[in-house]
C-alpha cells in the first residue's frame, strides 16, 4: 500500500520561475479522471507550455519550450499545428465526448503562417520534420494523399486577420498508423521535466498501452496573452488520453487507483509546473453509483457549464506535501447498478455496404438526439484508389422517409495517384434523427508495386469527421477555444460549445493480385515470343529440300566423316610449299572413302538450309 | 611437282562432283552454307568449273534454277530484314531504352585535379634599421630548408627604408599593434624590429595580434625562425591534414585536427544549460544576453568565413552520468569526477540535448550544475600534478563545463539566487569553441611572448592559418571525393547521374581549379570560401540520393528476364547471319564469275 500523507501548505515555491521571467514561459500539468457511465476510467492528461516569446520573430532561445519543437515550427512557417497519434476508437455513444478528438492513427493538420511560398514542399518537409521528432510513419503524408478542406478544422489560435486564407491549411491522415512506446518516449522527451518528476512521471508505456484506448497529442497554437488579446503566446498543449477498462485490468471490481492504472505512484509534482492539478469528476458520485476517493481531495468545485453541473474533486499536488508516493483510489460501496446508456446529443457511424469486389457504398451514420435541428459539416477524406460517384450522393433522414438537401456542398474529385477524393457538406440534422449519408464508390485495380505489404489485410480509409456547435453541454469536456488549461473549462459557460467527432476507419478488400505475376508474366511473354518467332523465322527464311538419301542414312556419322575430310583436305591444300610428302599420302589414303560418297545418287526430301551457293548455276 | 599434281586432283575432285546436276547442289550447299568453304582458291577454281558444267546441263535445268533462285533470294530477304530489324533497329532500341541515364562526368579532369598543386604564397618582410641585421636574418633562412615544407611558398623579403619612428614614440606593444604600420593582408607577415624593446616587455619577441611580430636587437634568427614555422605557418599542419584525407589509415591527426570540427557548410551551435535539480537550487542566467556580450564579437569575427547558427536550450532533470568520488581536503568537502569517466558522460547526454531538424553538424556546449549532493564537484586527473579543473573538451562534438553555484542556495528555495557569473563560463566556451573550430593552442617557445589577445579573441595571423588548413582540407576532400565518386561510377554501372550531379561534379571541378589559383594570387579569402564551395558541390554530388536510384536492381536478375526473351530469338537470327554472308559472297562471285566468262 502506498504510503501518503496531505499536508497544506500556504507558501508553495516554485523554483525556475526566475528563469521563466526572462523567458515569458510556463508549463502547467493537469489530470483528468473520470468514471465513464460505462464503466470505462477515462485518464486525460494535459501538458501546457505557454511562450510569450515564441510567437513572433525566429527564437533559438528556449526554456520551457522545447527547442526540437520550436525549431520545427520556425524553420516551416507553421502557425498551427494538430497532431495525433491514437490506438483504438473513442466510442462516442457509450462514452461522450474527449476533450481531444482523435481517429484511429495519426492524424495531422497544419495552418501555415501568412505569406508561405510553397505550401505543399513546407507540409511535407514538417511531416518529415514530425516523423522523426516522433518516430512515427509520418514521412508517408505528401501532398498527394493532403487535403486542403473548405470548411472544416477551421483555425482555433489567435489571429489578426478573422478569415484565413484557406490555401494555407494542409491535413492528412494515416489510418493505418500504430502507435506504441516508440512515439511515446520522445513525446515525453518534450516535457520540461520529462518523465522524471510530476504527472509524466505516471506515463509508463506498459501501462498506457494496456488501455482501450490511448491517444497522444500535440496542439500548437497562437493564444492570447490576455483578455485584451492585444498580445499572443505560443501555447503547446501536449495531451495523453487513455480509456482504461477496468473489467480487463482485473479483480472484477469498479475500484480505480493509480497503482492499477499507471502502475506507480505519484512521487510529486514537476517543480517547473506553475499548477499541478489533478481532476476527479464525481458528478455520478451518489446517484448512479456511490464511492469514496482516498485522500481527500484539496478542494471540490461545483462546475456550472451550460446548464450542466459538474462537480469536480481537485488535488494541488503543488500544496499537497508528498513524503513517500501519492496516489487517489477510489473505493466503491453498494450493488453494481447499470446505467441505461444515455448517448450524446450528436454521434456517428460509418461502414461500408456492398459485396462483390466491384462497387460498394459508404454509409456514414449520424445521429441527432436533440430537440432541434442541428448544424453539422461532414468532411469525407476518401482515398483515390476508392473512386466515388458523386451523382450517387444520398442524404436521407430516418430510413429514407425524408430526403435532405445539405445547405453547401465542396466536392474535389480526386485523382489517380494525386489526390484524395474530399467531400465536405453543411447539413441541417432535423431533430431526433438518424441521417444517412450515402455514397457509392468502385473498388479500384491498383498498380503492382502499389500494394503494401500484406496486401491482403486491405486498405485502410481515414475517419469522416464532423463538426459541430452543441448547444449544451451534456456529455461534454473540451475546453474552451479561449482557454488553455483545462482548469479554463470550469464555469465556461458559452453560446455554444465547438465538438469534433471522428468516425470509425474503414478497412477496404481491394482485389489483390497474386505477387508472383510480374515474374511470370514476363517468362510468359517470352515463351510466347520466343515459340512464335522460331517458326515465323523458319518458314520466311528456310524451305524444304530434296537432300540424297545415303547422306541422310548416315545421319551424325557421315556428316562428321565429311566434315572430317574437308578439313584435310584444307590442311593438306594449305601448306603444300612446305609440307612434307607425307601429307600428300595422307590425302591420298583418303581418297577412295570420296570416292565412294558420290555413288549414292537417290533423293531425298530433307529440310534444309538454303544456300547462296545452292542456287543452281 | 606438287604443286602440279595438287591441282590436277582437285580439278578431278571437282568434275567428278559435277558429273549430275542435283549432286552438284547437294554436295555444295554443305560445303559452303554449313562449313566453311574449303579455301578462297579451291572455290574459286570450283566456280570455273561448274560455269561449265552449268553450261553441259543448262537445257535441262535452267527454268528449275531460276525459280529456284528467286525463291532463294526471297528468303534471304526475309533473312536480311529480320537480322536488320533486331540487330540495327532492336538493339540500339533495347539499349537505349534500358540505358542508365548518366550526364557526362568529366573523369578526365577529375584526374586532372591529382596534377592541381595546392601552394599557398606567403610573403614574409622584415624591416630592421640595420641593414646588416636585417640580412644575418634573411640569410639564416635562407639557409634553413625546413620552413615551408613544399606546401607554402614562402618570399622573403628585407626593407630598411621603412620609418619606424612610431615604434619609438608609442608608449607600449599594444599601442604599436592597434596602429595600422602596414597593409594588413592576409598571407603576410612584418618582422619589426623595435628599438629598444625592453621598455615594454622583457622577451626578445613578441607576436602581434594582427600579422606583424615585433623582436628587438637581441632576438636571434633562430627563434625567429621557430616561431614562423611553429605559430604562424605550421607547414606540418598542413601537411598532415592533406596525408592524412589521402591515406586515412597511414597517418594519424595531430592534436588539433582531431578537435576540429568536420567541415561542413555551416555550424550550429547549441548552448545547453543542464541543470538536474531545479527545485532544490535556483539558478538564473541570461544566456542570450552572455552569448551577445562575450561571443558576438567572436562569431562577428568569424562570419565571413564560418556562419554559425546560435540556439540555446535548458535542460532539467537531466544527469550526468559516473559516480563521483568524495574528497576531504582540510576543512572543505568536495567531490571528484575521475578524468577517465568522462567519455561514459557524454553519450547519455546527446540523448537529451537533441539535433533537431538542421541539417547542419551541432557544435554543443554545455554548462553543467551538479546536484546538491555532489556540489562543488571537479574533474581529477590521473597525473597529481594537474590541478582538479571544471572543464572538459570532447573532440568534433563539443565541451562541457561544469558550474558550482555556492552551497548556501541549496535547499533554500526562498532565497533569491543571483544572476550566473557569464564573464567565467564564457571564457571558457570561448576557450573551447576555439579549439573546435581549429585554432590551436599555442605552445611555449623560449623567448616568445605574445600580446593580449584582441577582443574577438583571434589573431589575424591565427585565422590565416585555419583558413589555410580548412582550404586545403576542402580541396584534398573534393578531390578525393570526386575520385571515390569516378570510382564509383565506374565499378557500379547502374548509378545514375542527373544534370544536377553533372552540375555539381562540374562546379567542383572548376571551383577548385579556381581556388587554388586564387590563393596563388594571395587572395586567401576568396580561395577559402571557393574551396568550400568545391568541397560542398563535391559532397552534394557524392550525397545525392538519386545516384541510388537504380541500385536495387542488380545486374544477374536484369540478365534473369532478358535471357529468355532474347536467347530464342537471336539464335537463329544470328546464324541465318552465316547464310546471308554466304549468299552475299555467291553473288558477288557470280557476277565476277560472269564478268570472267565474258571476257
Amino acid at each position: 500500500m502506498i504510503v501518503w500523507a496531505l499536508f497544506t501548505l500556504f507558501v508553495a515555491h516554485v523554483s525556475g520561475l526566475g528563469q521563466s521571467e526572462l523567458y515569458g514561459d510556463e508549463f502547467h500539468e493537469e489530470l483528468l479522471l473520470k468514471q465513464l457511465p460505462s464503466g470505462h476510467v477515462y485518464a486525460h492528461f494535459q501538458f501546457t507550455t505557454l511562450w510569450e516569446n515564441g510567437g513572433d520573430q525566429p527564437n533559438h532561445h528556449c526554456h520551457l519550450f522545447p527547442q526540437s519543437l520550436s525549431e520545427v515550427l520556425h524553420l516551416y512557417n507553421v502557425d498551427e499545428m494538430h497532431l495525433s497519434l491514437t490506438g483504438g476508437l473513442w466510442r462516442h455513444e457509450n462514452w461522450g465526448y474527449p476533450i481531444v478528438s482523435a481517429p484511429p492513427g495519426a492524424e495531422l493538420w497544419a495552418w501555415f503562417k501568412e505569406g508561405t511560398e510553397d505550401v505543399d514542399k513546407k507540409w511535407t518537409l514538417l511531416s518529415n520534420a514530425l516523423s522523426g521528432l516522433f518516430c512515427a510513419s509520418l514521412n508517408f503524408i505528401n501532398p498527394q494523399q493532403s487535403l486542403n478542406p473548405k470548411y472544416s478544422f477551421a483555425p482555433l489560435g489567435a489571429y489578426d486577420t478573422p478569415s484565413r486564407n484557406r490555401s494555407l491549411l494542409r491535413y492528412s491522415t494515416l489510418p493505418r498508423e500504430i502507435v506504441c512506446t516508440e512515439n511515446l518516449t520522445p513525446f515525453k522527451k518534450l516535457l520540461p521535466c520529462d518523465s522524471k518528476k510530476g504527472l509524466s512521471s505516471l506515463l509508463s508505456a506498459g501501462y498506457i498501452h494496456n488501455a482501450n484506448y490511448h491517444s497522444l497529442g500535440i496542439h500548437v497554437r497562437p493564444q492570447c496573452k490576455d483578455v485584451n488579446c492585444h498580445e499572443t503566446v505560443l501555447e503547446l498543449r501536449q495531451t495523453v488520453s487513455l480509456v482504461y477498462d477496468l473489467i480487463i485490468l482485473g479483480q472484477e471490481s469498479r475500484d480505480w487507483s493509480f497503482r492499477k492504472l499507471f502502475g506507480v505512484g505519484l512521487a510529486g509534482s514537476c517543480p517547473l509546473a506553475s499548477t499541478s492539478k489533478i481532476y476527479v469528476d464525481c458528478s455520478t458520485n451518489g446517484t448512479s453509483s456511490v464511492y469514496t476517493l482516498t485522500p481527500d481531495p484539496t478542494e471540490t468545485i461545483n462546475s456550472n457549464r451550460g446548464g450542466y453541473n459538474t462537480v469536480f474533486a481537485v488535488y494541488d499536488i503543488k500544496k499537497t506535501n508528498i513524503i513517500n508516493m501519492f496516489s487517489i483510489s477510489s473505493t466503491h460501496k453498494g450493488p453494481r447498478v447499470y446505467l441505461l446508456n444515455s448517448p450524446p446529443v450528436l454521434h456517428a457511424t460509418r461502414y461500408i455496404v456492398g459485396y462483390g469486389q466491384e462497387h460498394g457504398g459508404i454509409v456514414t451514420k449520424i445521429h441527432n438526439n436533440h430537440w432541434k435541428d442541428l448544424d453539422i459539416s461532414l468532411f469525407e477524406n476518401i482515398p483515390w484508389f476508392l473512386p466515388i460517384y458523386y451523382h450517387t450522393l444520398k442524404i436521407s433522414v430516418n430510413a429514407g422517409k425524408q430526403i435532405l438537401k445539405p445547405y453547401a456542398k465542396h466536392y474535389i474529385p480526386g485523382r489517380d495517384r494525386n489526390r484524395p477524393y474530399a467531400l465536405e457538406l453543411l447539413v441541417t440534422l432535423p431533430p431526433r434523427s438518424i441521417t444517412e449519408v450515402y455514397i457509392e464508390f468502385d473498388y479500384s485495380f491498383l498498380k503492382w508495386q502499389e500494394y503494401p505489404p500484406d496486401a491482403n489485410h486491405g486498405f485502410y480509409v481515414g475517419a469522416a469527421v464532423i463538426t459541430s456547435l452543441l448547444p449544451h453541454t451534456k456529455n461534454y469536456t473540451g475546453i474552451p477555444i479561449d482557454g488553455s488549461t483545462f482548469s479554463s473549462s470550469i464555469n465556461a459557460s458559452r453560446d455554444t460549445y465547438p465538438v469534433t467527432l471522428h468516425t470509425e476507419i474503414l478497412l477496404v478488400t481491394l482485389p489483390t493480385p497474386d505477387f508472383s505475376m510480374p515474374y511470370n508474366v514476363i517468362c510468359l511473354a517470352c515463351t510466347v515470343v520466343a515459340l512464335a518467332f522460331g517458326p515465323l523465322h523458319n518458314h520466311t527464311t528456310k524451305r524444304l529440300q530434296m537432300l540424297d538419301s545415303c547422306e541422310e542414312s548416315k545421319g551424325l556419322l557421315a556428316s562428321l566423316k565429311l566434315r572430317l575430310k574437308s578439313l584435310l583436305s584444307k590442311s593438306s591444300s594449305e601448306p603444300e610449299k612446305s609440307a612434307p610428302e607425307q601429307k600428300r599420302e595422307e590425302s591420298k589414303s583418303k581418297e577412295p572413302s570420296q570416292e565412294g560418297d558420290p555413288s549414292c545418287e537417290q533423293k531425298i526430301m530433307k529440310r534444309k538450309k538454303t544456300k547462296g551457293t545452292a542456287a543452281a548455276k | 611437282m606438287f604443286l602440279q599434281s595438287s591441282t590436277s586432283l582437285s580439278a578431278d575432285k571437282t568434275k567428278r562432283k559435277y558429273e549430275t546436276n542435283d549432286y552438284s547442289v547437294c554436295l555444295r550447299s554443305r560445303a559452303t552454307g554449313l562449313w566453311l568453304p574449303h579455301n578462297w582458291e579451291n572455290k574459286k577454281f570450283e566456280r570455273v568449273q561448274s560455269g561449265s558444267c552449268d553450261e553441259q546441263n543448262s537445257k535441262q535445268t535452267s527454268d528449275t534454277s531460276k525459280t529456284i533462285k528467286e525463291d532463294e533470294d526471297i528468303r534471304i530477304y526475309a533473312a536480311i530484314a529480320f537480322a536488320f530489324l533486331l540487330i540495327v533497329v532492336g538493339l540500339p532500341l533495347w539499349w537505349k531504352t534500358t540505358e542508365v541515364y548518366r550526364v557526362h562526368v568529366p573523369y578526365g579532369r577529375i584526374d586532372d585535379l591529382r596534377e592541381a598543386e595546392i601552394m599557398f604564397p606567403m610573403s614574409i618582410t622584415v624591416f630592421s634599421k640595420s641593414i646588416y641585421r636585417a640580412n644575418l636574418i634573411h640569410e639564416h633562412w635562407m639557409n634553413t630548408t625546413l620552413v615551408g615544407n613544399g606546401i607554402i611558398k614562402v618570399d622573403y623579403k628585407v626593407d630598411t627604408s621603412v620609418d619606424l619612428d612610431k615604434a619609438l614614440t608609442s608608449h607600449s606593444l599594444e599601442e604599436l599593434d592597434a596602429l595600422d604600420l602596414f597593409p594588413n593582408k592576409a598571407g603576410h607577415i612584418y618582422l619589426v624590429e623595435v628599438p629598444e624593446m625592453h621598455r615594454f616587455t622583457a622577451k626578445h619577441v613578441v607576436v602581434g595580434s594582427k600579422r606583424v611580430i615585433y623582436f628587438s636587437q637581441k632576438a636571434g634568427p633562430k627563434t625567429l625562425v621557430t616561431l614562423l614555422d611553429q605559430w604562424i605557418l605550421r607547414s606540418e599542419a598542413l601537411v598532415r591534414t592533406k596525408a592524412i584525407i589521402e591515406a586515412p589509415n597511414e597517418w594519424s591527426r595531430d592534436r588539433t585536427g582531431r578537435r576540429r570540427m568536420p567541415p561542413a557548410a555551416q555550424y550550429d551551435l547549441m548552448f545547453s544549460m543542464v541543470h538536474p535539480e531545479p527545485e532544490k537550487r535556483d539558478v538564473k542566467w541570461n544566456i542570450r544576453q552572455a552569448i551577445t556580450d562575450y561571443c558576438g564579437a567572436l562569431l562577428e569575427y568569424l562570419s565571413p568565413v564560418i556562419t554559425f547558427h546560435i540556439k540555446s536550450q535548458w535542460l532539467y532533470s537531466v544527469r550526468l552520468e559516473g559516480r563521483p568520488r568524495q574528497v576531504q581536503q582540510e576543512s572543505q568537502t568536495w567531490y571528484s569526477l575521475p578524468e577517465d569517466v568522462l567519455p561514459h558522460i557524454i553519450t547519455p547526454l546527446e540523448k537529451k540535448l537533441g539535433s533537431g531538424v538542421s541539417e547542419h553538424p551541432t557544435i554543443q556546449l554545455v554548462l553543467y550544475i551538479p546536484p546538491c549532493q555532489i556540489s562543488p564537484l571537479y574533474i581529477t586527473s590521473s597525473q597529481p600534478q594537474v590541478p582538479p579543473s571544471t572543464a572538459f573538451l570532447s573532440p568534433r562534438w563539443g565541451g562541457v563545463q561544469i558550474f558550482n553555484p555556492p552551497l548556501s542556495l541549496c535547499g533554500n528555495g526562498e532565497k533569491e539566487s543571483p544572476w550566473l557569473n557569464s564573464a567565467a563560463i564564457m571564457n571558457t566556451f570561448k576557450m573551447q569553441l576555439k579549439l573546435l573550430i581549429g585554432i590551436p593552442e599555442l605552445d611555449k617557445i623560449d623567448g616568445v611572448e605574445q600580446l593580449p589577445l584582441p577582443a574577438s579573441g583571434i589573431r589575424d595571423w591565427e585565422m590565416d592559418s585555419l583558413m589555410r588548413i580548412r582550404a586545403t582540407e576542402h580541396l584534398v576532400s573534393a578531390r578525393i571525393t570526386l575520385k571515390s565518386l569516378a570510382q564509383l561510377l565506374d565499378e557500379i554501372s547502374n548509378i545514375v547521374i542527373n544534370d544536377e550531379v553533372g552540375d555539381r561534379i562540374w562546379e567542383a571541378i572548376l571551383k577548385s581549379h579556381e581556388s587554388i589559383n586564387k590563393i596563388l594570387e594571395h587572395n586567401l579569402m576568396d580561395g577559402y570560401n571557393l574551396s568550400k564551395q568545391a568541397f560542398l558541390a563535391a559532397e552534394t554530388a557524392f550525397s545525392d540520393p538519386s545516384l541510388l536510384a537504380l541500385l536495387y536492381f542488380p545486374e544477374d536478375q536484369k540478365y534473369a528476364v532478358y535471357i529468355p526473351l532474347f536467347l530464342p530469338v537471336m539464335i537463329p537470327v544470328l546464324m541465318s547471319l552465316k547464310s546471308i554472308r554466304s549468299w552475299w559472297i555467291s553473288g558477288a562471285l557470280q557476277t565476277s564469275g560472269s564478268k570472267l566468262k565474258n571476257e
